[in-house]
């Protein structure tokens, strides 16, 4: 299946909140500290961008970003 | 200046940390360890065989001969009783010498330690930095009462000076390599190295000291920190040279969090170093390129935290994420590589019913890893499942007294439980988790279905012990194989120390 990685930027307290979005359909790649934001790399299919974008915007409580990275296979 | 640290029961990687940056800024460290044989807060409690074992009045003893000008303890909640002891001793016989308490202890609780008649000082969050800047003050007799990170207690006035935390390090490259040659006499390095990639986690269960540490440092600096792949792969190397160490030990929170670093990290080690490792992790972290990964590089075990596996619940009051589902792809996927997996529990979480147990049973049978360390609830002060507890009515004010002082069991021994009931469930039910991961899963299911299980609190400890051995050895779980040998070599050695001489002049293990 072919696959892209997000980054998404958020507070660190959201970090329950988009696992909980993540886990469903992607793998997380990587999570660091910038600021006092956390940066978070995940895998997910394809076609499930926009999906996961409003699946976050529902279950975050802050301002967040989400980006495309690359796509995987 | 000359610094004793004292510690008991295991190695400590933050009093290495500490002592190395001291050396290296030409101060003189010295360590008094104390084996607490059989109260060691971490393997092993047997009260009674403690007590034949007790070392507190040598250490203190250990401690004068030293003549230390400061006396530096790092206390973690299980062990902040044993330090006020020794504290208190080592006051009365050296009342002009300082001591400082350090740790997540005095991290939690500042304003009940900094109250302590032999407590003068308490270090506030990571300390390398602190503890530096108020050791070359207090030798320079320079004043010490507004180091950032350190708390002070003016004896003569009885003012505390609270001062702020200190903001985090970005460059953690920049700490000079842990003194291993603290602990090297009682816990031989060469039988593996300890050794940490990275600091800080992004989680907040509830249950853990992180959950404290997210919140004080927030807006004082970058919590979560990584290691460069030269700097780690540099001092295994220069430890490797002095210690000839055959395997190593990762004790990072989330040691895969990172696949890109994961990935150039595991090729250099198998490179450079080629020795078997063990790590921890979170199942958001594992999946089978990661345990292939681990695997071609010399990985043989994994630990990873399950903590419950009601969703709802574990959601709710401990602040975990990741669902069964995960927990069990990271535990397939590592059993597929041929890695041993080390699953963790926690039982006697407030409001948990024996249908969360008998799941929980059910979902390990299935999965069977390799071992299943079942840890009962320790409430630790000022996280926030203590909060959860109170609200729930687990918790009144003089238990809350009583976790802030060090007061409670620790997870190996009852924990928090207090009620007979609710004892016998958890000890039964952690006598079961013990056994389901060696016996076949027809025989589990059957000492679950019939409810048999809760009957288990009748194998006596020292059963479950030698079952749990032989799983070690079977598994060849290094660390816990080179604890059984400590164990036999250090009581047999103390012990013939104590017939040999009266108990008063005995001098402790540290010379």
């Amino acid at each position: 299946m072919e696959k892209q990685d997000i980054i998404i930027k958020a507070d660190m307290d959201e970090l329950g909140s988009i696992s909980r979005v993540i886990q469903k359909k992607g793998d997380f790649q990587s999570i660091e500290q910038e600021g006092e934001c956390l940066v978070i790399i995940a895998r997910i299919p394809l076609d499930e961008f926009d999906n996961i974008k409003e699946d976050l915007k529902k279950a975050l409580i802050n301002d967040f970003s989400i980006e495309l990275l690359n796509k995987k296979n | 200046m000359r610094i004793v640290f004292l510690y008991m029961g295991a190695e400590n990687l933050g009093v290495q940390y500490l002592s190395s940056v001291l050396k290296k800024n030409g101060h003189e460290t010295f360590m008094v360890f104390d084996p607490a044989l059989f109260n060691d807060k971490y393997w092993l409690t047997i009260n009674s065989l403690s007590k034949f074992f007790d070392q507190k009045k040598e250490i203190i003893e250990k401690v004068i001969s030293l003549k230390p000008d400061l006396v530096a303890f790092s206390v973690f909640t299980d062990c902040y009783k044993w330090a006020s002891f020794i504290a208190k001793g080592v006051k009365q016989k050296l009342p002009n010498v300082p001591t400082i308490f350090g740790g997540i202890h005095p991290t939690s609780v500042p304003e009940e330690v900094i109250m302590e008649d032999f407590v003068d000082y308490i270090g506030v969050g990571e300390g390398e930095e602190s503890l530096l800047e108020f050791v070359n003050k207090l030798e320079k007799k320079e004043d010490i009462r507004n180091i950032p990170g350190i708390w002070a207690k003016d004896s003569s006035t009885g003012l505390i000076y609270k001062n702020p935390i200190r903001v985090l390090s970005d460059n953690i490259d920049s700490i000079p390599y842990p003194d291993k040659e603290m602990f090297n006499p009682h816990l031989p390095i060469k039988n593996g190295y300890m050794i940490a990639a990275s600091r800080g986690c992004p989680y907040s269960c509830t249950f853990c000291s992180n959950n404290l540490y997210n919140k004080i440092y927030k807006g004082n600096g970058k919590w979560l920190r990584r290691r460069s792949t030269e700097n780690i792969i540099s001092e295994l190397k220069e430890m490797k040279a002095k210690y000839n160490f055959d395997k190593v030990d990762f004790v990072d929170d989330i040691f895969t969090c990172h696949r890109d670093w994961l990935k150039e990290f595991l090729n250099v080690y198998k490179k450079e170093i080629n020795l078997p490792f063990k790590c921890i992790t979170h199942p958001h972290f594992m999946n089978d390129e990661i345990a292939i990964q681990l695997k071609s590089a010399g990985c043989y075990a994994v630990a990873l935290g399950v903590q419950s596996t009601n969703e709802s619940y574990k959601l709710k009051v401990l602040k975990r994420y990741e669902s069964n589902e995960k927990v069990k792809e990271a535990t397939l996927a590592l059993k597929k590589s041929g890695i041993s997996v080390i699953l963790q529990h926690i039982v006697g979480l407030p409001d948990e019913t024996e249908q969360d147990l008998i799941e929980a049973a059910n979902f390990y049978i299935d999965l069977k890893p390799t071992r299943i360390e079942c840890y009962t609830l320790a409430y630790f002060p000022a996280t926030e499942i203590v909060d959860i507890a109170m609200e729930r009515g687990k918790i009144d004010k003089n238990i809350l007294k009583s976790i802030n002082t060090g007061g409670e069991n620790m997870y190996f021994d009852g924990g928090s439980l207090r009620e007979k009931r609710e004892q016998k469930q958890a000890r039964s039910f952690s006598h079961l988790l013990s056994l389901v991961t060696f016996l076949p899963r027809q025989l589990s299911r059957f000492f679950v279905n019939t409810r048999i299980w809760k009957y288990f609190y009748l194998i006596p400890n020292g059963a479950v012990t030698l079952a749990e051995v032989g799983v070690v050895l079977v598994t060849r779980e290094h660390r816990a194989i080179n604890y059984i040998k400590y164990y036999i070599n250090t009581s047999f050695s103390l012990f013939l120390k104590m017939i040999k001489k009266p108990a008063h002049m005995t001098t402790g293990l540290n010379k």
